[in-house]
């Protein structure tokens, strides 16, 4: 994917680097096309927590507390996607070796690790509201832990000192696993009894159960947390790929200077 | 990092009180039974808060970490500045 980036040519000294990057204007992750995307994401998150906090009537039976499912839902659905797209990364990193992929599946694994944790923190509170108990050893629960662990995992083996290759061979193994996992937790609240709702959408023999502005929002919302997953995503990765060079620049200049060694 | 986390626990209970207190002048006075309202807006509350505030946290790390390390490197290795 991004083989190629590693052969453009480099700046003589750290020095120089740092000198053609303060004249090169803008600096970091950001680019025009992010900079519209974030606007647009920041006016969405307005609207989304307008809509979310004041423009959605209460449930007959939650009360306020439905209000959560607003945050809990594309929480969950991000850290979903995040995990999906993970899986497939690292996939394609074993399948073709190509250091793009490994980057890919880093910045999707670390944004993952965010919104697990945002899916069983939010959980918890709705949990509080709901059922009186910010946590039970439930099947979905549990399950959702054992994800959050296993990105925990993820991330860690990638802080382990090693070569690219090993170190992208070690986590796409890992990396494969995220979504087998997170069927086993689609599937809990049926395989298991489970004091956590069973699914409602997408299943034929169920009729949507909410309805009118709450359906909207509930739908909004899963559009702006795919609008922030992309942001933080293009910025992530390129966070990585920024890293990368670095720690591919600094190898070189090792090399150079073991050959200037060894010449002189 | 486990004082850190204790902080910032006590940080999201005192929120919840202040959540509580302030929705509870709010909403009382339509019709609702105030004790559950009250303890319903805090979580509403706390929960809405924790979650954007981890997501702007991250954001804002990313977004410092990448200006850090692109001052390491030539422009046409960012070619997305381009």
């Amino acid at each position: 994917m991004t083989t190629n980036l590693r052969k453009e040519r480099r700046a003589s000294s750290p020095a120089e680097a740092g000198a053609a990057g303060e004249d090169a204007g803008p600096t970091g992750t950001g680019s025009r096309a992010t900079a519209v995307l974030g606007g647009v994401t920041l006016a969405a998150l307005a609207l989304w927590a307008y809509l979310g906090l004041v423009g959605t009537p209460e449930d007959e039976v939650q009360g306020t507390a439905v209000r959560l499912l607003y945050v809990h839902v594309p929480v969950v659905t991000v850290a979903y996607l995040a995990c999906f797209i993970t899986t497939g990364a690292s996939a394609m990193w074993l399948w073709k070796k190509t250091q793009g992929w490994d980057l890919l599946a880093s910045a999707c694994g670390e944004i993952a690790t965010l919104f697990t944790a945002g899916t069983l923190l939010s959980g918890a509170i709705w949990g509080g509201a709901a059922w009186g108990a910010f946590w039970v050893w439930d099947a979905r629960l549990t399950s959702t832990a054992m994800l959050f662990l296993l990105l925990l995992g993820y991330l860690a083996i990638r802080r382990i000192p090693a070569s690219a290759d090993v170190r992208a061979r070690r986590s796409a193994i890992i990396g494969l696993l995220l979504t087998p996992n997170i069927f086993i937790i689609n599937r809990s609240v049926e395989w298991w009894r489970s004091l956590h709702q069973d699914p409602t959408l997408f299943q034929a023999s169920v009729s949507p159960k909410i309805h009118g502005i709450m359906f909207f929002t509930l739908f909004y919302s899963l559009v702006v947390g795919l609008l922030v997953f992309t942001w933080l995503a293009i910025h992530r990765f390129r966070l990585a790929y920024l890293q990368d060079q670095i720690d591919d620049r600094g190898l070189a200049d090792a090399i150079e200077e073991r050959r200037a060694e060894a010449g002189a | 990092m486990s004082g850190l986390a204790v902080q910032a626990v006590g940080a999201l209970q005192q929120l919840a009180v202040l959540g509580q207190s302030v929705l509870l002048q709010a909403q009382a006075p339509d019709g609702f039974e105030p004790y559950a309202a009250e303890n319903e807006w805090s979580y509403v509350l706390v929960g809405w808060v924790a979650i954007i505030l981890g997501i702007v946290i991250y954001a804002l790390v990313v977004l410092r970490k990448g200006r850090q390390l692109s001052k390491q490197l030539p422009p046409d290795q960012r070619r997305w500045t381009s």
